[in-house]
């Protein structure tokens, strides 16, 4: 179990800026994954051809599949995002598996025949939508596990590559916890900033950080530009001692191979140089324009770019 | 010696968003690079950069890790370890040579790549051009470089490379009847400079094979393609 070691440090605000206020506004917006656009409809294209496959495979087990990650705690990202399936087996009856590595196996195997996969710790990637396509990533990740007891309510899932063999978790727990935390959109923000800074943390930890980092400012800091500055100078003068706990099992699961010394180091740094960079060239320069540029748009910059190439090399391949 | 800290330093105020970590056991250069202007970013790769410690005379390997792009030949990805192929090894002279510094090649070669896969992806071309696969691209180069047409002619070419000592009082192996002295001598010291001997005589005797091969069944076989 973690514990936190840092105290509560008060940080200087800066002036409120209605006008980056207002291009964090728009850079969430133009992350959002709508109801209706192509995104979820096409993951939910993928996850009924997932789901349909391992049914098939496994007609006499009652699977629960659902969706989970960052689609169900409503911080998923255009750029970004993915969707994560867990499919919990039953405690007891017809299971692919008796053990938590056997259920593993036994869906990766069955998901492996038909699609290119990745094996993952817990998870298995699911690379294309058949098995000798060349497709770009399908951005699905089934979580095989199996609940605890049959009240179907914690779940333990395979870990592999790892000194133990299991964890516990409770997928409605960690739902919660980012949902009814009231910080889903800084969430997002700080993902957008994880994703084009290439700040190597999971994804699971982050969104714990900002949860623990701006929970005790939430009376004294409103608004994207502040939280946000408020997130990254708390990282980078106090990441060393931030402790996180997992809320589905806080007792029971070391998170420390995703939240480490080395990993606090890194981030704290990366933190800083963010905030130089804000200081330096501003938020929109920092974080980047807004991506939601049409085809057209794209080639004409792309155009413009192109007589300022420094080379012009021919690609090949062998 | 050049290592990834001293590559990062060189390059990191161009390219921000790199880092130095580790990657498939290597420590490497890797993070995000940006396609587009400076808030108009159309496109961004996840990269990996394993740099070699002689650079700039053995090329720097880049790897895209982020899975936006499928690692296949027509990509551009090599099929043994799916790097990105930059550009044929005989134009190492132009894009990666004794005077390349980290920063020419990042927005060098580099950039080119990535650009021309932003490219593709939106319009489905290669605004750079591109060559054939394998042993057919060495051959067009040699084609480009020296006005050839003929496979045999890029014997010629490939003679003149290959012999122990290259004399500029030769004709020239382009066929245009000047001397080497007075003709395409820059580009065959060059050639000679950075390649090693081995690989002109390699391609040469593929070159014989599948000139033969293609008198006996009229095509290039699998094998002399596999060759290289």
């Amino acid at each position: 179990m973690s514990v936190s070691l840092r105290a509560v440090s008060s940080v200087e605000l800066p002036e409120f800026d209605s006008e980056v206020e207002k291009y964090l506004h728009d850079l969430l917006n133009s992350q959002d994954i709508s109801n209706d656009g192509e995104e979820l409809a096409s993951l939910r294209r993928g996850k009924e051809i997932v789901e349909r496959t391992i049914r098939e495979a496994f007609p006499d087990s009652v699977a629960t599949i659902r969706i989970g990650g960052s689609i169900a705690k409503d911080t998923a990202n255009k750029e970004t995002y993915d969707l994560d399936l867990p499919c919990y087996f039953p405690n007891g009856g017809n299971n692919p598996g008796n053990t938590l590595k056997e259920i593993y196996d036994a869906v990766a195997n069955v998901l492996g025949a038909r699609f290119r996969i990745k094996r993952k710790t817990s998870a298995i990637r699911i690379l294309s939508n058949e098995k000798d396509s060349l497709d770009l990533d399908l951005h699905i990740d089934v979580v095989p596990g199996r609940f605890v007891d049959l009240s179907e309510q914690d779940c333990f899932l395979c870990v592999n590559d790892s000194d133990r063999e299991r964890l516990q978790t409770n997928l409605d727990t960690h739902i919660s916890h980012i949902k009814g935390s009231g910080l889903t959109q800084v969430i997002r923000l700080v993902k957008i900033w994880k994703h084009r800074w290439v700040i190597d943390i999971k994804t699971f930890p982050l969104e714990l950080l900002v949860i623990k980092v701006l929970d005790p400012y939430r009376a004294s800091v409103a608004g994207f530009q502040l939280n946000l500055y408020v997130f990254l100078k708390d990282l980078a003068e106090t990441a060393a001692f931030i402790g996180l706990e997992d809320p589905a099992n806080p007792a029971g699961n070391n998170l420390h191979e995703i939240w480490n010394e080395k990993i606090q180091r890194q981030i704290a740094k990366q933190a800083e140089r963010t905030l130089e960079s804000i200081a330096l060239s501003g938020w929109k320069n920092t974080l980047g324009g807004n991506p939601e540029k049409s085809k057209e748009a794209k080639i004409q910059v792309l155009s413009s770019i192109s007589s300022g190439l420094t080379t012009r090399n021919k690609l090949w391949a062998k | 010696m050049m290592t990834p800290e001293l590559f990062l330093y060189n390059v990191v105020k161009q390219f921000p968003r790199l880092d130095v970590g580790e990657h498939a056991g290597k420590q490497m250069v890797a993070g995000m690079i940006e396609i587009g202007r400076e808030q108009d970013i159309v496109a961004r790769f996840k990269i990996a950069i394993d740099v070699p410690s002689n650079f700039p005379l053995s090329i720097p390997k880049v790897y895209e890790i982020g899975n936006a792009l499928p690692k296949t030949l027509d990509r551009h990805f090599m099929s043994d370890d799916e790097s990105a192929c930059l550009f044929v090894p005989e134009e190492k002279h132009k894009y990666c040579h004794s005077k390349t510094s980290p920063l020419g090649f990042m927005r060098g070669p580099v950039y080119g790549f990535f650009f021309a896969q932003a490219c593709f992806d939106l319009t489905g071309k290669w605004p750079l051009g591109e060559r054939s696969h394998g042993f057919e691209g060495i051959v067009e180069y040699y084609y480009e470089a020296f006005g050839l047409r003929h496979p045999a002619s890029v014997l010629k070419v490939l003679a003149v490379l290959s012999a122990q000592e290259m004399k500029e009082r030769w004709p020239c192996p382009c066929g245009r009847g000047n001397r080497i002295r007075s003709c395409h001598r820059d580009l065959l010291l060059k050639l000679r400079a950075t390649l090693p001997t081995d690989r002109f005589l390699n391609i040469a005797a593929i070159i014989r094979k599948g000139i033969k091969h293609q008198r006996v069944h009229g095509s290039v076989s699998d094998e002399h393609q596999k060759l290289l």
